[in-house]
């Protein structure tokens, strides 16, 4: 699984990385990195529910 | 499936409602009055305050706010009949630098204020926040009596948000007043201009600090923006000056109001008051649930900048738009249960911080402050009982939805020698 982050539509709420530390890294300003970001079999549930969590709906998660 | 026309042309006449956000009857009805608009009228148009629309459904509302070429936040103070008056209806008498701006000199101020409001920087914050409410806590643990608002809820973050600030911590009563006020009054009334007065004077105040902090080293963000650059320029002192008193504003009272009032569902709720005693696992999830259910901050306006249809409603250029966040977050397409408080619900997409590029700049903060000091009550009074009939709750929930103060009784507890922090 992949991991991709609109940085367009990111708006910095943060509640990606409040689930998922281990997925989703933030920039100084506190807004998430991840660009096709692979994520390994073990942290694909922790990535799911960081995406699901986004009130912007910015982040893609791919095969 | 057959489709109305009038619902893709916005033709036919809009729904027309009197809506006042400020008026005691809002207040005390607000969950009834946005559950009905929901279900009646969720693009309706008010006359009051020369006619605005009022955006209640969840998709209404986030197309409003993240469209921000045809719902601009602009605010004309040169010319009032410029329709565009920033995003208080009616408009704030001070200019709120920068959320009434749009892109793209919007980004710029954003992006300079984002590292002092990051994750990061709240986390490196907490253990002055801590320091703080086991300080405060001290001075009423020992009395079994205490008010959530005027002894916590209030001082705790007006003292974080002097010291992000950078501002001399003993003054922090001087800040934190006429920001209540503000909120707690409607706008444009007399209690609201005195306060906006007193305001104006701590502007002045404030700006006297700038030209020494033009070159000479110091913490805090009214540093960091006298040394700063817009497009190459420095900001004016009064720019810093406006900068730092919506910082406080959004500081002081918003996060406030989100304690006072779970404190006060949690006294009716003894069953969830438990559960989160006993698992400090739920605070994440239940800190979202309680932005959404209360939206401390219950709605913030726009102004249409050209034609366009929104939720079958016909909208002209120049219309001002009040989003309503209170409604939106109890939106049944979005939220199953929405008049239930689920702690545990997930997920929870509440626009109470806002979406898209104004999403409230203090975010980080204000859950940060919120959990330390609901954990600090729920460790140190656990069984406090709160004096309804002696709480009061703000005369206008306009601007914010929350109390003036809220009395409280506990079992006493020993103090545990915490001073507050310098």
């Amino acid at each position: 699984m992949r991991v991709t982050v609109d940085r367009e539509r990111c708006s910095g709420h943060v509640r990606c990385a409040a689930l998922a530390p281990e997925v989703y890294q933030l920039d100084e300003e506190g807004y998430a990195i991840a660009d096709a970001q692979f994520v390994p079999a073990e942290r694909q549930r922790a990535a799911e529910r960081g995406a699901l969590a986004c009130p912007e709906q910015a982040i893609a998660l791919t095969p | 499936m057959s489709v109305d026309p009038s619902v893709e042309t916005g033709a036919g006449t809009p729904p027309s409602i009197e809506f006042d956000h400020y008026t005691p009857e809002y207040r005390d009805n607000w969950r009834e009055i946005s559950d009905t608009n929901l279900s009646k009228c969720p693009v309706a148009h008010s006359s009051t305050y020369g006619g605005f629309w009022l955006v209640s459904d969840y998709a209404s509302v986030s197309r409003v706010i993240r469209d921000d070429a045809t719902f601009t936040s602009t605010h004309n103070m040169e010319d009032p009949e410029d329709p565009r008056q920033g995003i208080v209806i009616p408009p704030n008498p001070m200019l709120q630098v920068p959320m009434e701006f749009d892109p793209p000199l919007y980004n710029v101020y954003r992006r300079m204020l984002n590292p002092y409001f990051s994750p990061t920087a709240a986390r490196a914050l907490e253990p002055f926040v801590r320091q703080a409410v086991d300080a405060f806590l001290d001075k009423v643990c020992a009395t079994g009596r205490m008010d959530f608002v005027l002894d916590l809820g209030n001082p705790v973050p007006a003292l974080a948000t002097m010291k992000l600030a950078g501002l001399p911590l003993d003054d922090w009563q001087t800040f934190a007043e006429p920001m209540h006020g503000i909120v707690s009054n409607p706008a444009g009334g007399p209690e609201y201009l005195r306060c906006m007065n007193a305001l104006q004077q701590l502007g002045g105040a404030l700006g006297a600090l700038v030209p020494r902090l033009r070159d000479e080293e110091a913490d805090g963000l009214l540093s960091g923006l006298a040394k700063a650059t817009v497009n190459g320029e420095r900001l004016s002192d009064g720019e810093i000056v406006l900068i730092a008193l919506l910082v406080m504003q959004g500081g002081v009272d918003t996060t406030t109001a989100l304690l006072s009032n779970t404190l006060w569902w949690l006294q009716d709720h003894p069953e969830q008051r438990q559960r989160l005693i006993d698992d400090p696992s739920l605070m994440e999830h239940a800190t979202e649930e309680f932005l959404r259910i209360f939206t401390p901050v219950p709605a913030l306006a726009r102004t249409a900048t050209e034609d366009v249809v929104l939720g079958g409603q016909r909208m002209r250029a120049g219309d001002r738009v009040l989003m309503s966040f209170a409604a939106a977050n109890r939106d049944p397409e979005v939220f199953d249960d929405p008049a239930e408080a689920k702690l545990d619900r997930f997920p929870n997409p509440h626009t109470s911080f806002g979406l898209g590029i104004h999403r409230c700049i203090g975010s980080n903060y204000a859950r940060s402050w919120f959990q330390i000091m609901l954990r600090g009550v729920l460790d140190r009074m656990p069984d406090y009982t709160i004096d309804r009939s002696a709480a009061r709750r703000n005369d206008s929930i306009g601007i914010i939805n929350g109390f003036v103060n809220m009395p409280a009784t506990f079992t006493p507890s020993e103090p545990r020698g915490v001073e507050l922090p310098a």
